[in-house]
């Protein structure tokens, strides 16, 4: 998707990494498996998330073997199984990838979500991921976001949205399960932040290209008030995360790392990128 | 008391020297002194001077609060804002910033900054809190209400990133200071001279 939602590895222990690594892995086989020998190349950080939050919700078994693949045929490595988890997660990273791959007229805000999700031979892949249900929500809010976005709604009023559709993603399919809650106010608050961050780090890009820019009505980003609302949506999706009952302490560990190490540091690097920008100007 | 801002003749988002101005105008227009032949006609200018030093004093006094909105509507909009305050800590949101809508454009001041921005911040709408928190701020800057929310989300803020972070350490550690004594020293005894005499 963006690709924001990484952990700070150097904080990492070494066995949450090679966790971490074999669950990358695990997911890349399973959308082959599930998907398109070639969807495997579009795997990106945010779905190893959402597979790490959708393995730890729902605390299915995690089985790590070490195994050879095309994409590194020489060593073997470990590959986390974790089979409905990563079945999941590599439609819905379909379904976000190629969704509404007909409907894009421009590229200027929720199309520019898209169009940076968007790949070749979509609907083909679209009809393997196979969740009409799903598929239907997920358009009916690209659809509502790119309207608000027309009549120039508020940064926070978009990032809503965005938030809702994500929230729903996470969610999905644990309707009925204890964690049903957590892992939609997860979802929602990454969204948000992911929403917040995408328009702060395309900023300077899209003002220097005229495209739609949910900040675009500041002359300069206002950073510090980005950076506290920014900050806020962590803690939110950290609140929702500690309320979550999660027996997998490895996984969740990792988790922690992304929420309160790695996804500020990454909001640090694009706010000091906009400040260098800012000064040379 | 009628409406200040029509007896002295200027619109609601004048500008204090606009206001003065025109005060001055009237005031000199009216002046007793100048119907001194005339003993009714100086009655009535007695009668509309003390009106627009009244207005005049309301308009200043409400400039002050950092409320612009006009004398008659403050009183029916504070039993507005009891209740959306009232909504808001019942977690009724909805209710409170429908009643927020209802209030029109001009009638807006710092309170209704602050609440609208109470609402969002409820929402989890932090950036446009942050937004009417500010003006609400700029509206009345001495009213500790209004600043203290901005405050209390930075420091929200500051309390989740400022926990265990290697990667913005700065200035100079206990580590670097004992390095950059050594490199002195042995730079000193390079020329000949000696900074630390036991090595």
């Amino acid at each position: 998707m963006f690709g924001y939602i990484k952990p700070m590895t150097s904080e990492l222990k070494v066995r949450e990494h090679e966790l971490y690594k074999s669950v990358y892995c695990g997911l890349c086989a399973a959308m082959g498996e599930h998907i398109c020998q070639s969807n495997r190349f579009t795997l990106s950080y945010d779905i190893v998330f959402l597979a790490l939050v959708r393995t730890a919700m729902t605390d299915e078994p995690v089985h790590v073997e070490k195994r050879r693949c095309m994409v590194h045929p020489v060593k073997k490595r470990n590959r986390a199984f974790i089979p409905q988890a990563l079945e999941y997660c590599s439609r819905a990273a379909v379904l976000t990838f190629y969704n509404i791959a007909d409907d894009v007229t421009d590229t200027k805000g929720a199309a520019s979500i898209r169009s940076r999700l968007l790949l070749p031979g979509a609907k083909r892949f679209l009809k393997k991921a196979d969740s009409p249900e799903m598929e239907k929500k997920c358009a009916d809010l690209l659809k509502k976001l790119s309207e608000l976005e027309a009549s120039g709604g508020s940064l926070d009023r978009n990032a809503d949205i965005f938030g809702e559709l994500l929230g729903y993603i996470f969610s999905y399919g644990l309707e009925n399960t204890a964690n049903y809650e957590a892992a939609k106010a997860m979802g929602y608050h990454c969204g948000k932040w992911i929403y917040i961050i995408d328009a702060c780090d395309d900023f300077e890009k899209d003002k220097a290209r005229g495209e739609y820019n949910p900040l675009s009505s500041f002359d300069s980003l206002p950073v510090e008030m980005l950076r506290i609302s920014a900050t806020l949506e962590l803690a939110d999706a950290k609140k929702a995360f500690d309320s979550a009952e999660i027996k997998n302490q490895a996984i969740a560990s990792i988790i922690t790392n992304i929420l309160t190490l790695g996804m500020p540091e990454r909001q640090d690097m694009i706010f000091k990128e906009n400040e260098k920008n800012e000064r040379s100007l | 008391m009628n409406d200040p801002f029509k007896i002295l003749g200027v619109s609601r988002d004048a500008t204090d020297a606009e206001i003065k101005d025109a005060y001055r105008k009237l005031a000199r227009k009216y002046h007793p002194d100048n119907f001194a032949n005339d003993e009714t006609a100086r009655a009535m200018a007695e009668e509309k001077m003390k009106e627009i030093n009244e207005a005049y004093d309301a308009v200043q006094e409400q400039r002050k609060n950092g409320s612009y909105s006009g004398g008659s509507d403050t009183s029916d909009n504070h039993s507005k804002y009891v209740s959306v305050r009232q909504y808001i800590n019942a977690r009724r949101i909805g209710e409170a910033d429908s009643i927020l809508e209802s209030i029109p454009l001009n009638e807006r001041g710092a309170q209704w900054h602050f609440l609208k921005g109470c609402v969002c911040a409820s929402k989890g709408w932090y950036f446009d809190a942050q937004s009417y928190f500010t003006t609400a701020c700029n509206m009345d800057p001495n009213n500790a209400e209004y600043r203290n929310a901005l405050n209390n989300m930075r420091s929200a803020s500051q309390s989740y990133s400022g926990g265990y972070n290697t990667s913005t350490m700065q200035g100079c550690s206990g580590c670097d200071l004992c390095s950059s004594l050594l490199c002195a020293d042995c730079l000193c005894e390079l020329c000949g001279g000696d900074l630390i005499a036991c090595c």
